[in-house]
């Protein structure tokens, strides 16, 4: 079990995160905020590259930093900007970083083959890296972080830059790992984890907002969300009274989904989202 | 929230049966530690990315070389600026490569990946270090050589001056950058060694001479085998103590 303990991290006088109190056990942990309400900081902290100001992270009841390598061996980290060299192909890229990892090198060959195959750049093995799309980098990033078969496996944005038989990939691959270890997904894209989080974090104002599974959040939505067709005139005055979540645009009509304010009678209740939920929380 | 904290003992206890749950390589000396390094990393991989950095080192570092033997050419007291030059100058392309590479490790984008690694750019860099250490005492021995040949100057006193301080420097060296946690506070520690001695044997020449002097020859010798022995054996623990945690 990874635990953070009351954990302050400053840097000078800005307060990046304040009195933060998590566990994380096995399965997926979608981490979801606006950007720069903290959760890199945090991602860094539990990957041991900043240390916090104040309070600790355990692992089973040891600090993460008397841990030290032993803490490194267990982890799996694609951050949000993926560092490579555009001269190596993925697989001199993998075999390097396996190196780094300390996998024992007969292993190493078949651990990238499966890798590569897992993440779909088998026929591009041998090619160089700055040929590579910001699609292909991020899968290649996503099988350097699970080179060691990490019991935690943090996970910075994995899904940026992804086209969408990608993402349901990766969301496939990640419900496939979280049976036997920690995931950590830190994302803004509320449907990159709606699917597979067990457990949702919402940070907020660089406080843990709220800790839920996805169901109790949507629960907690239940008969607030709203569904109502309009003629697209009425929308700037509708929007004035009532808290508008989406809007598509049909001919001269727009279907909305609404929450807060007066219910008009044509209006029908709709199956919250977690996407409501976010877009609520964070307006 | 009142954090309790663990004994040594239950730190101890608790490392072991994680390293056991998650089947981790557990290493129980140095030996094997520095053999699994070097057997997983090898020397290919512990320089990639780097051969730009040694390139502009190489330049630098001769480019300093030629213009410190032309400067003794023509001075008074050769035996004695020579010295002391060399004292000074020796580690100064294990500086130039040390900064450059930790520089372009720190801007690089792969630098969290590499920092969340088994072996992190600091061991890259400390390793990479260690080998070029071995190397620099061919080249700075026979920059010694060369000198005395040049300036027709006894070359036991001048090899022994420029090994000792590459010895010593590599040691700070190795030291600071696996047990010092800011990057900043190495690179300061490490200019102050440098440009210290730099602009030290400069302004004082004779205070440094006289250090130097108090030393006789056979002493040198001693003292560079027995820091070519404590540095391969501490290099090793240093690399121990800061990647292994206790009871590791």
């Amino acid at each position: 079990m990874l635990k953070v303990c009351d954990v302050t991290k400053r840097y000078g006088k800005f307060t990046v995160l304040e009195h933060i109190d998590l566990e994380f056990t096995t399965g997926v942990y979608g981490l979801l905020a606006p950007n720069g309400a903290g959760k890199t900081t945090l991602m860094k902290l539990l990957t041991t590259l900043a240390f916090p100001t104040e309070g600790e992270i355990r692992y089973d009841g040891v600090e993460i930093r008397t841990m030290n390598a032993a803490y490194r061996e267990l982890l799996g980290y694609l951050p949000q900007q993926m560092g490579y060299y555009p001269n190596q192909s993925p697989i001199q890229f993998l075999s390097y970083l396996a190196a780094l990892k300390g996998m024992d090198r007969k292993l190493v060959p078949d651990r990238v083959e499966g890798l590569l195959e897992l993440v779909g750049l088998l026929d591009v093995k041998r090619k160089k890296m700055r040929t590579f799309s910001g699609g292909m980098i991020q899968r290649v990033g996503i099988a350097q972080a699970l080179l060691n078969d990490p019991k935690i496996l943090i996970l910075d944005e994995p899904t940026a830059g992804l086209d969408p038989s990608e993402r349901v990939r990766f969301r496939n691959i990640i419900a496939g790992l979280s049976k036997d270890r920690i995931v950590i997904l830190s994302t803004h894209i509320v449907s990159d984890v709606e699917s597979v989080a067990n457990r949702i974090v919402f940070l907020k104002d660089h406080q843990v907002a709220l800790e839920a599974a996805p169901e109790e959040i949507c629960l907690t939505m239940r008969g607030k969300v709203f569904e109502i067709s309009l003629p697209d005139t009425e929308l700037p005055r509708f929007e004035q009274s009532h808290r508008v979540l989406s809007i598509r645009q049909e001919h001269n009509w727009v279907h909305l989904r609404f929450t807060d304010g007066d219910i008009p009678a044509e209006a029908v209740p709709a199956e919250p989202t977690l996407e409501d939920a976010f877009l609520v929380f964070f307006r | 929230m009142s954090v309790i904290y663990p004994s040594d003992k239950q730190i101890q206890a608790s490392v072991q049966n994680i390293c056991e749950k998650a089947s981790l390589t557990r290493r129980p000396n140095l030996i094997s530690f520095l053999r699994d390094m070097s057997r997983n990393l090898g020397l290919r991989q512990i320089f990639t990315g780097t051969w730009d950095v040694i390139l502009i080192s190489c330049m630098l570092f001769g480019l300093a070389a030629v213009i410190g033997a032309l400067d003794l050419r023509h001075s008074v007291h050769q035996l004695q600026k020579a010295s002391v030059f060399l004292f000074a100058f020796s580690p100064v392309f294990l500086f130039l490569l040390f900064s450059l590479s930790l520089w372009k490790e720190v801007e690089g984008t792969s630098y969290p990946i590499k920092m969340t690694c088994l072996y992190t750019a600091r061991h890259l860099i400390a390793f990479r270090v260690f080998c070029i250490t071995c190397c620099s005492f061919a080249v700075v021995g026979l920059y010694a050589l060369f000198l005395s040949a040049f300036l027709g100057l006894p070359g036991l006193p001048l090899l022994c001056v420029s090994l000792s301080s590459l010895f010593l420097y590599s040691l700070l060296q190795i030291q600071t950058v696996l047990s010092v946690r800011s990057n900043l506070t190495v690179c300061g520690v490490l200019a102050v060694w440098v440009f210290g001695n730099c602009v030290g044997s400069q302004l004082w020449p004779e205070i440094y001479w006289e250090l130097l002097q108090a030393v006789p020859a056979a002493a040198w010798v001693l003292v560079d085998l027995l820091l070519a022995l404590m540095f391969c054996n501490r290099y090793g623990i240093y690399v121990r103590r800061v990647c292994y945690a206790e009871g590791l």
